[in-house]
């Protein structure tokens, strides 16, 4: 789907000038979402989050089950139109990668997972100013957005995560205002 | 049981059990008055009662995050609270309010009140503050200045533990602290900064009621940053904390959670209150109670609510409310305008701990001729907080995926720091809490009707802030500066105040100089409602001060036979 084109065509339905493709959009974004779909692509979501953050010498989002907390937000934390986004997405990237790789996304190799996530962080640019805004309010965040927005915090959040590829500190006990960077020393999990 | 009237006659009721009903319970007990606390909420136990404050991040189903129907049934409890501290605000679906302009009214309803989730900032109001109104004419004159509440913030300060920095500043007086939480190093430059290229400002580590060192028996701190889920270090100041504790301690406290207070009953014949009636919240048994001396401190709205729904055939308006002043000039501080800019280097430096609060900058306009301003009158205060980038704002600043995105991620990123305005809304008697009996809650009580909107002084006012702001921060280097301003609804500050003012005036005010009514001497008010102007500080502190002070009134009038 062409968020550009959709989200002019539902400006101007605001408009008045309806149009049965601009009715049909709407409804694809407030329909109520398969969220089935969800959890019968658990691989594809893991291997998406993971192409987010990859294991390195610390875990990444796979090991943390990041993909688990991703699904309970879609399903539980995430306005509609949102839901259908996220979800329309995962079987935007499957049949691109399909057509382009003749594979799924989850058995595609490094490089073709970069490229294919790559296309879908290009597609989900945001309009700049006013109408980024309108577009936003409109059409809820892109499916490259939300991915990466609970990657992020899964991960981060996570027991692993947050112990491992972050510093966590459970209760510091005093507080040091001002202490040298230690080389490589990684941020603080918690604020 | 025995004689019912005798049994549920008190020396003191104290309506409220919030960070000023606390302080009245602790007050009157200790000067041996027998004291009955009545809680409209649950009861919640100092630690015993703090089932989130241990959990770590991954221990919450959905981490923090509130779930898409928490938010729909509960807008206002799921924007104050998070998944770790919602327990302490009260379901907006269970207790609507109407909004007639739009207010958010944010509730705790519960032993300790909004005591448990307040900021914690902590600030002296100055003569400043109390000679306003008098000076350019809105709203009427305070009945007391600074002088007269100083010994009552050192009494409060000196339980409480105030940790902050001496200034000698003329328009924010310096209290008893203990040791400051320390600047971090680009709250530090800024400081620095801002004290070389404005001579007419200063920035202070905040004040706050976080302990740098125990303190009466709590603290100290443990620099978590979870003081909203209930400290079980008793780090910070609460009723749960400290002053139910005390006032328990002396063996005169009642106290009696789960009772919404109906109204307050009036004794035509003796010109007095009488007691009040009493339903539980959840029997729906409704009792009455009886005492010599009344606190209100069910905080600024419900106080209102409670007089406006206190009719009688003496009181047709609301119990002591000839005014016609109870429930008008509802203040809020608006805090809708701040800014938030990067900072260029020290990237060798970083910190240890999460502390819970940052910077203050008092008022620094309108403060004397040379800082007089055209487009507005009074002024602000601005508070702020800097750190590096963590993962929250790398999230948002970072580009891309995979390997190098991830090193980014989580690592620390530049400095940043936030500074935002907290500004004073004068009194106007539209900005107006009434109540709507066509329309009853679970209880049977009126629904508050609240009308509240900004006007021409603070929208000026918060363009103004701005500008300051975004100034600051070019001064002291800060590049890529991020600033908004938008008027929020009311009430978006936490710190409403007004409805049941001081004042010389029984004309003009519900409370004379001492938060006894004027026209029902046995009733004193001493929460949010009794301010006069709203100021700029974070108005906490001077609730607790005028509440010890009309304590130490009440008790001895009560030994003179006065009340």
């Amino acid at each position: 789907m062409n968020r550009r084109k959709a989200i002019l065509r539902i400006s101007l339905a605001g408009l008045g000038i309806a149009a049965a493709g601009t009715a049909y959009k709407w409804w694809d974004l407030v329909k109520s979402p398969d969220l089935g779909y969800l959890q019968s692509n658990k691989e594809l979501i893991a291997a998406l989050c993971e192409t987010i953050i990859p294991a390195t010498d610390t875990p990444g989002a796979r090991d943390t089950g990041t993909h688990d907390f991703v699904i309970k937000m879609i399903r539980d934390c995430t306005p509609r139109k949102e839901q259908n986004n996220f979800i329309h997405g995962l079987r935007d990237i499957q049949s691109y990668c399909q057509s382009k790789y003749d594979q799924d996304f989850q058995r595609c190799t490094h490089e073709q997972q970069t490229a294919a996530m790559a296309h879908f962080e290009d597609k989900s640019k945001p309009y700049s100013g006013k109408l980024g805004k309108v577009e936003l309010r409109l059409m809820g965040r892109p499916f490259f957005a939300i991915l990466k927005d609970y990657t992020i915090q899964g991960y981060c959040t996570s027991q692993q995560g947050a112990t491992m590829g972050l510093s966590y500190v459970y209760i510091p006990g005093s507080f040091k205002s001002c202490i040298p960077l230690e080389p490589g020393q990684k941020a603080w999990a918690t604020i | 049981m025995g004689d019912p009237i005798k049994d549920h006659t008190f020396d003191a009721i104290v309506v409220g059990s919030g960070i000023s009903g606390g302080w009245a319970a602790k007050e009157l007990c200790e000067k041996g008055l027998r004291t009955l606390v009545l809680e409209r909420g649950r009861n919640v136990q100092h630690i015993k009662d703090y089932p989130t404050a241990n959990m770590n991040p991954w221990d919450f189903e959905y981490r923090l995050n509130n779930t898409e129907k928490e938010q729909e049934e509960d807008p206002i409890r799921t924007a104050y609270g998070d998944a770790g501290s919602t327990l302490f605000f009260v379901k907006d679906s269970e207790h609507p309010y109407i909004q007639e302009k739009p207010f958010t009214w944010v509730r705790g309803y519960q032993v300790g009140g909004r005591s448990l989730t307040w900021g914690r900032q902590t600030y002296r109001l100055s003569d400043l503050d109390f000679e306003a109104n008098l000076r350019d004419g809105h709203g009427v004159d305070w009945p007391i200045r600074y002088k007269d509440l100083a010994p009552w913030y050192d009494y409060v300060e000196s339980y409480i533990g105030v940790s902050g920095q001496k200034e000698n500043w003329p328009w924010l007086p310096d209290g008893n602290f203990l040791p400051p939480i320390e600047m971090n190093c680009i709250e530090d430059h800024f400081s620095k900064s801002i004290r070389s290229h404005f001579s007419d400002r200063i920035v202070t580590p905040a004040r706050t009621a976080n302990l740098t060192r125990g303190w009466n028996g709590r603290g100290p701190c443990q620099y978590r940053n979870l003081c909203s889920r209930g400290c079980p270090f008793g780090g910070y100041f609460s009723s749960n904390a400290a002053t139910l504790p005390a006032a328990a301690a002396t063996g005169k406290l009642t106290l009696q959670p789960d009772s919404i207070v109906l109204e307050v009953l009036y004794d035509e014949q003796k010109n007095k209150a009488s007691g009040v009636r009493v339903m539980d919240a959840h029997t729906r048994a409704v009792t009455e109670y009886y005492a010599q001396v009344i606190f209100l401190n069910a905080s600024t709205i419900a106080t209102a609510a409670l007089l406006l729904n206190s009719t009688s055939r003496r009181w047709s308006q609301g119990l002591g409310n000839s005014s016609d002043q109870v429930g008008r000039n509802l203040m809020d501080h608006f805090t809708g305008t701040g800014a938030e800019a990067e900072f260029d280097g020290m990237k060798d430096q970083y910190y240890y701990g999460r502390k819970p609060i940052g910077i203050y900058i008092p008022r620094y306009r309108n403060v004397n001729p040379a800082t007089a301003r055209k487009d507005y009158i009074r002024g602000f205060g601005l508070q702020g907080r800097g750190s590096r980038a963590e993962w929250r704002v790398n999230a948002a600043r970072l580009q891309g995926f995979g390997q190098d995105f991830k090193k980014q991620l989580l690592q620390p990123g530049p400095w940043i720091m936030w500074v935002g305005g907290w500004g004073e809304t004068l009194p106007y008697a539209d900005n107006r809490v009434t109540l709507d009996s066509s329309r009853k809650d679970s209880w049977g009580l009126p629904l508050v009707k609240i009308a509240f909107e900004y006007h021409d002084n603070e929208k000026n006012m918060s363009k103004a802030i701005q500008t300051d702001i975004n100034e600051m921060f070019s001064s002291a280097g800060f590049t890529n500066i991020r600033s908004y301003s938008y008027l929020q609804p009311g009430g978006w500050a936490v710190h409403e105040m007004g409805t049941v003012r001081m004042g010389r005036d029984p004309k003009s005010s519900v409370l004379n100089g001492f938060n006894q009514m004027h026209e029902v001497k046995n009733i004193f008010i001493t929460d949010g409602s009794c301010m006069t102007s709203s100021a700029t500080a974070n108005p906490s502190l001077t609730y607790m001060a005028l509440t010890a002070r009309a304590c130490d009134y009440a008790v001895s009038e009560m030994k003179k036979g006065n009340l």
